[in-house]
């Protein structure tokens, strides 16, 4: 018991709950005097400076658009990597898929996963989702295909270059929707003030530019997470096959 | 020109890159040069547009996202420029135009550089971070081959996630406390936080930042990244990254708690000191060439620190002096040292003998910029040394002054070591080698850049903007006038 390394452990859980409770001390919760500060003008000033129906789309993809412009680029930094580092030329036929019937239920279900994708994807302003989400349910599918019928399958139909050619340009998208508002309205991702549509509230044609960029950002993260996903299945090919990942 | 433009021209070219190789092959070297040369004209763009500060999508600043050009920034924009066209120009020499996703991080890497340098806003600052990160921990990885690599990018992968994590604590805990993330809103609102919660937010962004600048004791991934990294991503490393994170330093403590708090100051000095000392110290232990430069990084990044400490106008200018004087001489000591390496294939300095005979303009570079850097009076790296001290005796900091002498003793001592290796006479010549004429332009380029900068303080408009970067920064007024304006 008395070995360094317990002393050691001792040492660490005193310094993380000397942290924690320093953390916790530093914990404000101010008594509630109404919304004040940005809070109230994205609640108040929404369905007027955007037309989007959802307070978190429009702060999203309009307030703070460039945070998002961002955040999906670190997505797409992560995938870039992460292809780079397990950088394959081939895929091999790791496994067969699972069971006939498995096979074929999957099948019915795949147009319908994909037609709920696209709907959180579109109706991003309107509903909670948006690109973010809806491109991980994309990308679910397409893993999907890889636990049923087997890693090679999805190779086989859509080529790692086609996802690659999705993901940029749902990026290069995102930054010319950005440059439009900077030519029109003066200001990098403007949208209302840049001359995009407001439309009315809870239709599907309303927001002005936040469905395209929810769109944007779903191209992006759908193709990249699949592209994530396929880069590291590689190296889980049959060890009998192959040798070991070179690292 | 909107400043908005030197953020998204790299990330134009980092979107783009992977539609050439998919559609057009034989673009994609063109591709690379041209972007590169755009980029870098833009950030130097808008460094020369003066100061301005614009709001995303054309909302008010409490409310949008701001960018902010002022002193400060203008300095670090065009000190990346510099850095990143450089490195990009000796990488293009090293490995080619085939990985181009390496050069895809590459240009991530430069737009995220340009957005926490121009960003206004809290939280853009730290999703900035994060894709400057990321794409650090990979082009330190590069290429996969090397288990070396693998290993530093790793550690540079947790380590920076740990201060990622310190950083986004910190800016949660302001937005809790004020509800605000505009950082001219928050100089003004944050002071009025109760004093624990500001401790906490004071303590959260300084480890942070100190882990991502590579201070001790946040210092244990940077000699393997620099030294494991290839050259130009080392030269890149040394030159900008780490600069970038201590811009942020500089930034955030004098606005946001330059008022509030002055003992955050004294934290600084102290473990600026701290980190002079045993970078030097490390420094003066290693055998690998490249290891010897990484920990002389460290000691430097201690002895910026320490010009930050300082808590004063002339501190903030020494403090961006020496980054330029750094960038310029530590850049050019890693591009030599990877030549010269490459031709031993050795990176061990008692390997690399008799190499003055086999390249002399390298090894007199190379001398220049060790000279520099040890602080060798009249060049740069003496210059803004003396501008330290001159600031730290000020501010009555004597034991960092004095640190910061005898660290100059020191490095020149282990500068001599790798120098008189050079000069030594070898028993088996090098074997020659493939030129690079690339890297060899750069490396004069990069020396004539310090004696442009050895003259600076001589230079009226150079000196002027060093002075302006200093009382703009320390003040922070004119910061919050131009975006609240």
């Amino acid at each position: 018991m008395k070995s360094p390394r317990n002393l050691q452990r001792l040492g660490a859980l005193a310094l993380s709950l000397a942290l924690g409770w320093w953390l916790w001390q530093g914990v404000t919760i101010s008594p509630f005097q109404g919304i004040t500060g940005p809070a109230a003008r994205y609640i108040h000033g929404t369905a007027r400076d955007t037309g989007a129906a959802n307070v978190v789309a429009a702060i999203l993809f309009d307030y703070r658009g460039f945070d998002t412009l961002g955040e999906a680029s670190v997505i797409y930094t992560t995938v870039c990597g992460v292809a780079l580092l397990f950088a394959k030329r081939r895929y091999r036929r790791s496994s067969h898929g699972l069971s006939f019937i498995v096979k074929r239920s999957m099948a019915l279900l795949v147009p319908f996963i994909l037609l709920y994708a696209s709907s959180i994807i579109v109706m991003g302003h309107l509903s909670p989702g948006g690109g973010f989400q809806g491109g991980s349910v994309m990308a679910t599918v397409t893993i999907l295909f890889c636990v049923i019928y087997g890693s090679s399958f999805e190779a086989a139909r859509v080529s790692p270059k086609v996802k690659e050619t999705i993901e940029s340009s749902g990026a290069l998208l995102f930054v010319l929707i950005g440059l439009v508002g900077l030519v029109t309205g003066g200001a990098f991702l403007t949208n209302i003030a840049a001359g995009f549509p407001r439309g009315t509230m809870g239709q599907l044609f309303s927001g002005g530019t936040i469905p395209l960029l929810n769109i944007a950002v779903g191209m992006k993260v759908g193709a990249g997470l699949s592209t994530l996903f396929y880069s590291m299945v590689k190296i889980l090919e049959d060890p009998t096959e192959s040798s070991p990942p070179e690292v | 020109m909107n400043p908005v433009l030197a953020i998204v021209a790299p990330f134009l070219a980092a979107f783009t890159i992977p539609l050439f190789f998919v559609f057009r092959k034989r673009w994609i070297g063109s591709s690379i040069v041209l972007f590169g040369i755009l980029s870098a004209l833009l950030s130097l763009f808008v460094a020369a547009g003066g100061e301005r500060a614009v709001v995303m999508g054309g909302w008010n600043p409490e409310v949008g996202i701001t960018l902010v050009v002022d002193s400060l920034s203008t300095a670090f924009l065009i000190l990346a420029a510099l850095g990143f066209s450089a490195s990009l120009s000796a990488a293009t020499e090293a490995f080619g135009y085939g990985p181009w996703r390496f050069y895809v991080l590459f240009f991530l890497s430069w737009a995220a550089t340009n957005g926490i340098i121009l960003t206004g806003d809290l939280f853009n600052l730290f999703v900035f971070f994060e894709i400057f990160s990321v794409a650090a921990y990979l082009v330190v990885a590069y290429p996969p081959r090397s288990w070396q690599a693998i290993e530093a990018g790793f550690k540079y992968l947790i380590f920076g996630t740990v201060g990622a994590l310190f950083l986004l604590i910190g800016i949660a805990y302001a937005f809790m406390a004020t509800g605000q993330l505009n950082m001219a809103i928050l100089a003004r609102v944050l002071p009025r936080a109760p004093e624990t919660t500001l401790s906490v937010v004071i303590g959260c962004l300084v480890v942070g930042l100190f882990i991502k600048s590579g201070t001790v004791p946040g210092h244990f991934w940077l000699p393997d990244a620099h030294s494991s990294a290839q050259t130009p991503v080392s030269a890149l490393l040394s030159g900008v990254f780490v600069k970038v994170s201590l811009y942020a330093l500089i930034r955030l403590t004098f606005l946001l708690f330059g008022n509030a708090d002055g003992r955050v100051f004294f934290v600084l000095l102290l473990f600026g000191t701290v980190t002079l000392c045993l970078g030097h110290l490390m420094a003066f232990q290693q055998e690998d060439i490249k290891r010897l430069l990484a920990y002389s990084t460290v000691a430097q990044v201690g002895t910026i620190v320490i010009a930050i400490g300082c808590a004063s106008a002339g501190g903030i200018a020494a403090a961006v002096y020496h980054a330029f004087n750094h960038m310029a001489a530590k850049m050019g000591l890693f591009l030599v040292a990877g030549v010269l390496a490459e031709d031993r294939a050795s990176r061990d300095i008692a390997q690399m003998r008799g190499l003055f005979r086999h390249r002399p303009l390298f090894v007199l570079a190379f001398c220049l910029f060790a000279a520099s850097i040890a602080g060798i009076p009249p060049l740069n790296g003496f210059m803004s040394k003396w501008f330290l001290l001159v600031a730290a005796a000020e501010r009555g900091a004597l034991i960092p002054a004095a640190a910061v002498v005898a660290g100059t003793v020191l490095s020149a001592a282990y500068y001599l070591r790798a120098i008189t290796a050079f000069f030594s006479p070898a028993e088996t010549e090098p074997p020659h080698l493939r030129p690079h004429p690339v890297t060899g332009a750069i490396v004069m380029l990069l020396a004539l850049l310090g004696l442009v900068l050895a003259l600076a303080p001589y230079i009226d408009p150079l000196r002027e903007g060093l002075l302006a970067v200093g009382s703009d920064t320390s003040s922070g007024a004119r910061y919050i006038g131009r975006v609240l304006q």
